[in-house]
């Protein structure tokens, strides 16, 4: 059983890491507001059968499908939708969810590590959104490069996880 | 492989089917996929413009907890002059209960009587007898002909809770689905054979090239040439068929054929036809006796099931029907069986009460 006032505490932990992996899915700040509000209000209407270990893996599966749902109904972005579904996956059960956390701690370490300028494609490629055609023109090199340099990091990544 | 996954990552990429399966079934590139998404999240945890929360905690119990909304009100009329406390006293507002969970109803029962029922076309029934057979998914029917003209055309329907398997004149097997109704002549004449259906069912056409065998439904018409295949026109504007063996032509109304090869599905809304690879293996399994669900969603199966059945079937936390599952189990036991073989999943707690499937 959540409280009320647990309830509370937990819409201020949550609510902007939630935000952060909505706009993964969806660009439009407004609907990743409306979906993690409608998310938490799922939780509001079953405080009774939640508890806090559960409820996190409960906010990350419900705000994934309804950004899922939200893309499959416009249908330009129904292939779209189909790849984040196949990608994310793991967010849809409560070991999954846990694992995920574990390999995102992993990624971290590895572009602490990783030079600034390998950082900065990658923000501008995955946060930023922009085609590598167009980063690799706005750093003055080619597409080739950007996608060299992606896949070095890439690469280390999946080492670092395979060692685990 | 980490070329791949960059390609499929692309911001913008236009991504196709043949890509997104194929994710299903290579787990490294789909790890691979996952790493370039979790370095996504990453980074943008450490830039990305969060809103205010506190200011979206207040606008979420203002807009869902009307309960402490009411409250500075009381006060303010309390605060008013002492004479007048007698009347906020009695104007103040009742406690509102707990607001009441909405009970999400995934399918209603039909609770009218239930039967297979045959007419002629123009309204006269025809004498009708349902053979059940215990371990037997589906019943067949014997039909009274003797009053009947030759090629009269009769009207079979199957109500929720029952599924048939239907022998045409010609030797073609039809497997309806319950809520299901099919417009057939007892017998075929004329250079083709014509049926028209609402519902879903599957059919096992007999060979017999000289004759097309055709199935009219309300989105267009299925010219089958010998082959087997399940058509579904149950939902309002969209028809859509399967095509397991042999080869169909479908053409909706007003629209041009369009041929279908074995392993596609053709979606037919207004005018339209959609072509897409689909698994067979569930149509199929439906006709040798079997409910099969492939990646369906819960609130899809759980439709399915109270269309079987005839159970109504509810599910008070609505976030659980997305949940997709595999889930196959034979026809041709009761419901309790489905219950009890659902909970062995583990992902759901399903339970029966009088005519109620409830999830939960």
């Amino acid at each position: 059983m959540v409280s009320e006032r647990e309830f509370d505490a937990l819409f201020r932990n949550l609510y902007g890491e939630l935000y952060v992996f909505a706009r993964r899915f969806i660009t439009h700040e407004a609907d990743c507001e409306d979906i993690v509000s409608d998310a938490f209000e799922d939780v509001w209407r079953n405080l009774s059968c939640l508890t806090s270990a559960t409820v996190r893996s409960f906010l990350y599966r419900d705000v994934r499908n309804k950004c899922i749902d939200f893309l499959r109904r416009q249908t330009v972005r129904r292939q779209y939708a189909d790849l984040m579904a196949s990608v994310t996956q793991g967010y849809d059960s409560a070991d999954g969810l846990t694992e995920l956390h574990e390999r995102e701690r992993i990624v971290s370490d590895v572009l602490e590590s990783l030079p600034d300028y390998t950082r900065q494609i990658f923000t501008a490629c995955y946060v930023d959104r922009k085609q590598y055609v167009q980063v690799a023109e706005e750093l003055t090199i080619s597409p080739n490069t950007v996608k060299k340099y992606i896949s070095q990091a890439l690469k280390l990544i999946v080492g670092q996880r395979q060692k685990h | 492989m980490t070329e791949e996954a960059i390609m499929l990552m692309e911001p913008g990429a236009m991504v196709n089917r043949g890509q997104t399966d194929c994710l299903a079934h290579e787990p490294d590139l789909r790890e691979t996929c996952e790493d370039i998404f979790l370095a996504q999240l990453v980074l943008a945890q450490k830039q990305e413009q969060v809103p205010n929360v506190e200011a979206k905690l207040t606008e979420f119990h203002d807009r869902v907890d009307k309960h402490r909304r009411m409250r500075p009100i009381v006060w303010t009329a309390i605060a008013m002059a002492a004479a007048t406390l007698a009347a906020v006293f009695f104007l103040r507002p009742k406690e509102q209960p707990a607001e009441a969970q909405p009970t999400a109803v995934v399918f209603a029962a039909d609770n009218s009587q239930q039967q297979v029922t045959v007419e002629t076309v123009s309204g006269t029934p025809v004498p009708v007898k349902v053979v059940r057979k215990q371990d037997k998914a589906d019943a067949t029917v014997v039909i009274g002909q003797t009053e009947l003209q030759i090629e009269e055309q009769l009207a079979l329907s199957v109500p929720q809770g029952e599924s048939l398997q239907l022998l045409l004149p010609d030797g073609t097997h039809v497997y309806l689905h319950p809520g299901s109704r099919i417009v057939y002549p007892n017998v075929f004449t004329g250079s083709s054979r014509q049926v028209k259906l609402t519902g879903e069912a599957y059919f096992c056409v007999a060979h017999d090239p000289q004759h097309p065998f055709l199935v009219s439904t309300p989105q267009g018409t299925i010219c089958d040439y010998g082959t087997e295949f399940n058509v579904s026109a149950r939902t309002d504007g969209l028809t859509e068929v399967v095509l397991v063996e042999g080869s169909v032509g479908v053409t909706p109304t007003d629209g041009k054929e369009q041929m279908l090869v074995p392993g596609q599905k053709c979606y037919m809304e207004e005018s339209q036809c959609t072509v897409e690879e689909a698994n067979t293996d569930p149509y199929i399994s439906w006709r040798d006796g079997y409910f099969h669900f492939e990646e369906t969603t819960l609130r899809e199966i759980l439709e399915e099931l109270g269309r079987y059945y005839n159970y109504n079937v509810e599910c008070p936390n609505s976030y659980l029907l997305n949940y997709r599952m595999r889930f196959i189990i034979p026809r041709n036991q009761d419901v309790a069986y489905a219950v009890m073989m659902l909970n062995r999943m583990g992902k759901v707690k399903v339970s029966l009460r009088g005519n109620t499937i409830t999830v939960e």
